[in-house]
């Protein structure tokens, strides 16, 4: 029966490899995968015996593999696929002596045969030493995958969720040349995201080769992860890092980096991101199946940090979370309300990832900067942004960054406590308050101004669609969350249709006017606000701000490391950059960098008045950062 | 009423030069009217009252200091000086209220006061460790129905409330919201006469003043000169001079100053916090100062 179902693979593999079939990509779904692994210190002449048993005839089968040290030295020392006889109990063993006149240390692997997906099977081990058997019983399982009996290099490489630092939870890669006995490749964790890659090519009569990916940890959950193999064609024709057959496996597109238009590229949505000059891997962001936490390079992701104050500045203890009043799951679901609205009216996806991170020490007030005033005064926002601790390094670029405090400092530096909200206009960096003057906002209040900075590290402008002919911010059909009227009082106004009560740009201006010299026919108006056309604004007169989908311009690249070349990274002590995939990114204290983020903000003020948005207006230089934020 | 009163002003031409003599009343061209004065005790000892509420830190090229170091000419400003008016702390004479939202016309109420305490604590980052001291005055809302508890709650690195129980003050909060950035606010405590005891109000807009918060200071009229007394360097910032007045009484103050003036015929010491010319993204003037009645506030004892 086993030897049968051989002969059928074999047959096919063949037969494509003789028919000259183009080598389209492989990705093989992800399933549970465990690799047993264990390691013996055998003494000099020590012998050991390991086997695996009570594979049934019509059962998966295991393979064993012994090797001598660990890691790229290793040195395949056994192999056995099978002891011979269908039906018979044992699976597979192997049998080894160190005659190498010192201890050595050896590993030991046992994993499913490559046309299994898993094995029940009990793993015995006998040493000389000890003179007895230890036996457990594991289930196997594993992805494997036959060579072909081509000279192509493919390339193998494991992907999905990625363990965090330091974890044992890890994968491996080995390419297995059975005839020979040897694991000519074998790979922990060079792949991106810690996880496994490699590219074997060694002889092989496409019969008994294999790679082999599995769990490194045994004894755990199964680990969700995919092998991806590129079966010889590695082209990469939008040089983003994963190549055309596996984009088109994925549903990404082979001709652009950046298939979903998010700002991170396709390679950082699936494998995560690290940068040059660092270690580690961001954990948060990439774990493409799981939803609500991942990115997804098929949906626009963006990507925000939260960390809060908590302290005792006015002298009584409390905190800024916004969690801890019971209003961060409306603030959650009216922002995802938010994008959903939008969708709805745009046809434009967009998943928020709002992570609530850290508590940090309450000042009075927060700055973009310092004051002068003592940290214990006025928190400078670049002073916890820079700080390891509480924003991830790799993040920076990818994440936007809000610190919720007490109150938050004038841009002068001379009053604090009333505003809401301060925003860098198209980046990355957001001050909160829940309310002013330390007094709690009410909520439709606070939801607003979450959404609505947010909208303004999106380059949206209280003018939305950045019209200059059209009306200020606080007109009536101006249908956005960036617009006053809506990001306050009349926001939370429960006569609002709920499905329409939220939104950077969801008015509904459906036909005449809309398009036509970004005016509107007063009369076809419909504020999101109110169910009728809105009366008493005619058109072309200055009174009337149809909305136009401004959510649809809305620019989620975060777009100022990148503006910042690797070489100006550099000359400004950044403390780590990427020229290649990873964003460029750029950390410091913002007076030390003053002159680099002058310029910064010189190619994004470029940028911005590109896109019809006026200095003074709609964005101001900040006199210490030199970075760009939202007027008023 | 904002601009003709700007209208008058003569300010232009006078030199804003480095190190103008304290104690001069005039500003520029302004007149003198609300010079420091009083007679009684308290405002004998006001650390305020000597002071001449001119800006005297400009450089010789006319340019302000940078904005991160305009804190040293701001003492007690609303940064370490921050009110609240909340039910909770109350005392347990009566049953707590529920805290009033400063938003949507804010609140006025009759505040009946039961018990001032003074405290201080620790403010520590980790990096630096500030003492601030705690006025907490609690006492009841009479005009609720029923009466039930609310505290007025202040801070301070430097000073604390000096005010005997029993007495019933008046206290108001208001912040009117018209953007992320455009929210003046005030808070206030009125006495017995519902004269203005202590009041800070943050990021008035000159030109709306009136409507915003002018039902709270009956009288008050609130000015600035278009005369720039300096220019922050690289910001589209200018300190320049506001003027307060109620009918005759006229007090001049520049910005990131302090001076003692005659308001309601009282004398009032005035912090200027901050008077800021129109600029780029802001095409209006705006304040943020206090008023406070000499002997409200002393010195704190640690």
């Amino acid at each position: 029966m086993r030897s049968a179902k051989r002969c059928a693979l074999l047959v096919a593999v063949v037969c494509s490899a003789a028919g000259g079939v183009a080598h389209a990509a492989l990705v093989t779904p992800g399933y549970g995968s465990n690799l047993l692994r264990r390691t013996y210190t055998l003494q000099n002449n020590e012998s050991i015996t390991v086997e695996t048993y009570g594979c049934g005839p019509t059962d998966s089968d295991t393979m064993l593999f012994l090797f001598e040290g660990t890691g790229a030295t290793r040195i395949t020392r056994g192999f056995n696929d099978d002891t011979g006889n269908s039906g018979d109990e044992f699976c597979s063993y192997i049998t080894f002596n160190n005659y190498s006149g010192s201890p050595r240390t050896y590993e030991v692997v046992a994993t499913i045969y490559p046309n299994s997906q898993y094995a029940s099977v009990t793993y015995a081990v006998w040493r000389s030493s000890t003179g007895t058997w230890t036996t457990e019983s594991v289930t196997l399982t594993g992805i494997t995958r036959r060579l072909g009996a081509s000279s192509a290099i493919n390339t193998y490489e494991t992907v999905g969720v990625r363990p965090p630092n330091g974890s044992s939870i890890d994968t491996v890669l080995y390419a297995i040349n059975t005839n020979l006995g040897a694991d000519s490749y074998f790979d922990d964790d060079s792949g991106m995201a810690a996880l496994s890659q490699t590219s074997p090519w060694m002889p092989c009569n496409g019969i008994n080769c294999w790679v082999v990916a599995g769990d490194y940890y045994f004894g755990g959950s199964p680990t969700s992860f995919e092998v991806w193999v590129t079966n010889g064609d590695d082209t990469d024709s939008d040089g983003d890092g994963i190549a055309d057959g596996i984009e088109s496996a994925k549903g990404t597109s082979p001709s652009s980096a950046d298939s979903d238009g998010d700002g991170l590229s396709d390679f950082e949505e699936f494998k995560g991101v690290a940068a040059a000059n660092l270690s580690g891997i961001d954990n948060s962001l990439v774990m493409p199946w799981q939803g609500y936490t991942g990115a997804n390079p098929l949906t626009q992701d963006l990507f925000v940090q939260v960390d809060y104050m908590t302290g005792n500045v006015d002298g009584t203890q409390h905190t800024h979370d916004p969690r801890a009043a019971g209003n961060w799951t409306t603030y959650a679901s009216d922002l995802v309300a938010t994008f959903q609205n939008d969708a709805a009216f745009t046809g434009r996806t967009i998943v928020p990832h709002v992570i609530v991170s850290n508590s940090l020490t309450e000042s009075n007030s927060v700055s973009f900067g310092h004051c002068g005033f003592g940290s214990s005064i006025v928190t400078n926002f670049y002073d916890i942004k820079t700080n390891p601790a509480y924003f991830d390094p790799l993040r920076a670029g990818i994440f936007h960054y809000m610190i919720i405090g007490h109150t938050i400092m004038d841009p002068t530096c001379s009053t604090a406590g009333n505003w809401s909200g301060q925003a860098e206009i198209w980046g990355n960096d957001i001050i909160l308050a829940m309310g002013v003057g330390g007094a709690l906002a009410p909520p439709n209040v606070q939801h607003g101004t979450f959404d609505h900075e947010l909208g303004h590290n999106l380059a949206l402008s209280h003018w939305g669609n950045g019209n200059p002919g059209t009306p200020g911010p606080n007109s009536w059909v101006h249908s956005s969350v960036m617009n006053y009227r809506y990001q306050f009082g009349g926001w939370g106004n429960s006569t609002i249709p709920s499905a329409r009560r939220w939104g950077y740009s969801n008015g509904m201006c459906p036909t005449v006017g809309h398009g036509s010299g970004n005016t509107c026919n007063a009369s076809k108006c419909v504020p999101s606000n109110e169910s009728s056309p809105k009366t008493g604004c005619s058109s072309n007169n200055g009174a009337c701000d149809c909305d136009r989908g401004e959510w649809q311009i809305a620019n989620l690249d975060i777009p100022g490391y990148a503006l910042m070349s690797y070489e100006e990274c550099q000359a400004a002590q950044c403390s780590g950059a990427s020229d290649g995939l990873a964003s460029t990114y750029f950390l410091g204290d913002s007076n030390r960098y003053a002159a680099v983020h002058r310029r910064y903000a010189a190619k994004r003020r470029q940028k911005l008045e590109a896109a019809g948005l006026r200095e003074g207006r709609d964005f101001v230089v900040h006199p210490q950062s030199g970075r760009l934020y939202s007027s008023e | 009423m904002a601009a003709a009163v700007l209208a008058s002003l003569t300010v232009g031409g006078c030199s804003r030069t480095h190190g103008n003599s304290a104690g001069s009343a005039a500003v520029g061209g302004i007149g003198g009217a609300g010079g420091a004065g009083g007679t009684d005790a308290a405002i004998g000892a006001s650390r305020i009252c000597p002071l001449a509420g001119r800006f005297a830190a400009v450089n010789p090229d006319g340019s302000c200091p940078p904005v991160y170091e305009l804190s040293k000419y701001s003492p007690n400003n609303n940064l370490v000086f921050f009110l609240g008016i909340y039910a909770d702390g109350s005392n347990a004479s009566v049953p707590k209220c529920q805290d009033m939202s400063a938003y949507d016309g804010g609140f006025r109420f009759r505040l009946r006061v039961d018990q001032v305490k003074l405290g201080s604590h620790v403010v520590d980052n980790g990096q630096q460790a500030q003492t601030a001291f705690d006025s907490a005055i609690l006492g009841a809302d009479l005009d609720a129905d029923p009466v039930c508890g609310m505290g007025v709650f202040l801070n301070s690195v430097s000073e604390q409330v000096s005010l005997a129980s029993g007495r019933t003050l008046f206290a108001a909060q208001r912040t009117v919201v018209r953007s992320d950035s455009d929210q003046p606010g005030g808070y206030i405590l009125y006495d017995e006469n519902r004269q203005v005891l202590y009041a800070y109000l943050a990021s008035v807009r000159i030109d709306t003043f009136a409507g915003d918060l002018g039902d709270l200071f009956p009288g008050l009229s609130i000015a600035a000169s278009s005369d720039v007394i300096c220019r922050v360097p690289d910001a589209d910032m200018s300190l320049v001079t506001a003027r307060l007045s109620t009918g005759s009484d006229v007090c001049d103050v520049d910005s990131h100053s302090e001076r003692c003036c005659k308001l309601w015929g009282r004398t009032y010491e005035v912090q200027m916090v901050a008077a800021l010319g129109p600029s780029g993204s802001r095409p209006y003037s705006t304040v943020t100062f206090t008023l406070r009645t000499p002997g409200f506030f002393v010195k704190a004892q640690p």
